[in-house]
């Protein structure tokens, strides 16, 4: 028996009833003092714990809450926090799998974007605390020995992240910043491809073709731009390479390139 | 870069996003600045830029919320891994954590949770905080918790584990008079009393740092919120610690309802007067 068993075994019973009021039988057996106060001091603990969840889900999913409101949103943190406890000490951490439980989550159901929409928020986040970049510039590819040029590889920016989406999620992210001034406008129908990346240290989230998403992913897989510009025609025969290169630069996708 | 030493009668503020940009713009006169080390676990990004211009201007303070240092389970190898690239990458002044406990099982509650205070505990929490300074290569502080409930299981006070904490592993103690206070009120003994036993048992170069903050009255007890100015009671608690250890890095914590950086500026100049006064007398005492 290990030396930390009886402290682990506490601390079990407290877990339980922090996570449920209707586990906390083991709690209170551990607790000095009337049970009946005990156990209202306890819900101190769960409030505590799921408005912690609360503030971390809060950060990282700003868009979802717009969409469904404070009050809303301050319900699904609660379903969420019951399902999917978090795994790490860093609240930072927490919340990856909140689009996913969104695509599940029924009463949700009517905005089936949602899911997607939280998908994107958290390459969001992630992109916002990736390591710095220096971004490459156009002359870095003009001044490139011309035979090199289809055996050339890219490096790319470490927060760049690449969706692929059924519902016109870009649109929706870029509609829902609050230093957005325009009506709300949203054709539902579309669909979108997205690319998440950084520009400089602000996040922002740029709308691609199928083919410049096919382009980015090959380059992603550390591909040749031969074999990127192979498959980009092959989703899109016209396929403009030189302004899909020159968005790549302008959007600091690339920070080095080499044969 | 330049390592700062902490100033000895130094009082700092708890640096919060909404306060970045106004508190680096105006630089206002501080001891030092303390920060979530969470916060900064990352690899870069704009809050990352904004510590290292902090670090450019002020001492730092790093005080951790996740390490779960009385957690039954194994200490995070990878939480500890971030926090020693973060220190060696912001040379921070202070380095704390809680004596508490965040998760069991692998599963996070991300609170920081009270456990009894035994002597199995004791010994695992010593372990883990010789593991923490062995990795940081430096003492760590180790603050006293706020609590809301007592278990019937404990062979001793929580003052008393400090106590020997301190002297099993080395590390220092960040005194939370707040956090005392509202033990105080909630387990219904005095707190003044109980703050000089803190005093007498701990050696006086074991307290490496003191944390002021406000509380709320919730339904069934004080609910440490940090998120209102610091009471008269705790403000006269702190003179007598003041008085009793000399003159300690103060921090002036404040986390949610955040007023105005004015408002902390304020408490900070509060406390630092508190500071000086007790100084001057301790001199006139010479």
């Amino acid at each position: 028996m290990s030396e930390s068993f009886r402290l682990r075994q506490a601390q079990r019973g407290f877990a339980a009833a922090v996570r449920s009021s209707a586990a906390q039988q083991d709690a209170l057996l551990l607790l000095a003092g009337d049970a009946a106060r005990n156990q209202q001091l306890l819900a101190v603990y769960r409030g505590n714990s799921v408005a912690n969840a609360g503030k971390a889900l809060r950060l990282a999913y700003p868009v979802v809450e717009r969409i469904v409101g404070e009050e809303f949103f301050g319900g699904l943190c609660r379903a969420f926090w019951q399902e999917c406890p978090s795994r790490s000490g860093d609240l930072n951490e927490y919340g990856e799998g909140f689009g996913d439980f969104l695509a599940n989550f029924p009463h949700v159901a009517e905005l089936p974007y949602l899911a997607d929409v939280a998908r994107v928020e958290w390459l969001v986040s992630r992109a916002a605390h990736a390591a710095d970049h220096v971004a490459a510039t156009p002359a870095q590819l003009a001044n490139m020995p011309l035979e090199s040029v289809g055996v050339l590889r890219l490096d790319l920016q470490p927060g760049l992240a690449l969706f692929a989406s059924t519902w016109p999620v870009a649109t929706i992210w870029q509609q829902h910043q609050t230093d957005y001034a325009d009506e709300i406008d949203i054709d539902l129908n579309k669909d979108e491809c997205l690319a998440v990346h950084r520009v400089g240290l602000r996040v922002d989230v740029t709308v691609l073709s199928t083919a410049e998403l096919a382009l980015w992913r090959q380059a992603q897989a550390g591909q040749t731009l031969a074999a990127m510009l192979e498959t980009a025609f092959a989703v899109d025969e016209s396929f403009d390479v030189q302004s899909a290169l020159q968005a790549g630069f302008a959007h600091e996708f690339i920070t080095a390139l080499h044969a | 870069m330049t390592t700062f030493v902490p100033i000895p009668d130094g009082v700092g503020i708890g640096l919060r996003a909404p306060h970045y940009e106004q508190a680096l713009e105006s630089l206002p006169p501080l001891g030092f600045l303390e920060v979530h080390s969470e916060n900064f676990f990352h690899a870069g990004g704009a809050a990352m830029h904004i510590l290292m211009r902090a670090r450019e201007n002020y001492p730092l303070s790093l005080h951790g919320v996740g390490l779960s240092l009385a957690s039954a389970d194994e200490l995070a190898q990878a939480h500890l891994a971030k926090l020693a690239t973060l220190v060696e990458r912001t040379e921070p002044a202070l380095v704390s954590e809680h004596l508490c406990w965040g998760a069991v099982d692998g599963a996070h509650l991300n609170d920081l949770l009270p456990f009894p205070y035994s002597r199995e505990a004791l010994s695992l929490v010593c372990e883990r905080v010789q593991q923490v300074q062995d990795r940081l290569g430096r003492r760590i502080l180790v603050e006293n918790l706020s609590s809301y409930v007592r278990f019937r299981d404990a062979d001793m006070s929580e003052c008393e584990f400090l106590a020997e904490l301190v002297q099993r592993s080395g590390c220092g103690v960040l005194l939370d008079v707040n956090n005392l206070y509202v033990n105080a009120q909630n387990f219904g003994f005095d707190a003044h009393p109980e703050m000089l036993d803190f005093m007498r048992r701990l050696p006086a170069s074991a307290i490496g740092e003191i944390h002021l903050a406000g509380h709320s009255q919730g339904e069934l007890c004080l609910v440490d919120t940090h998120g209102t100015q610091v009471c008269e009671a705790v403000w006269a608690l702190y003179r007598d610690a003041i008085a009793a250890c000399g003159a300690v890095p103060t921090l002036i914590e404040w986390d949610t309802d955040l007023p105005a950086l004015a408002v902390l500026l304020d408490e900070a100049a509060h406390a630092h007067k508190i500071m000086q006064n007790a100084c001057s007398r301790e001199a006139l005492h010479v």
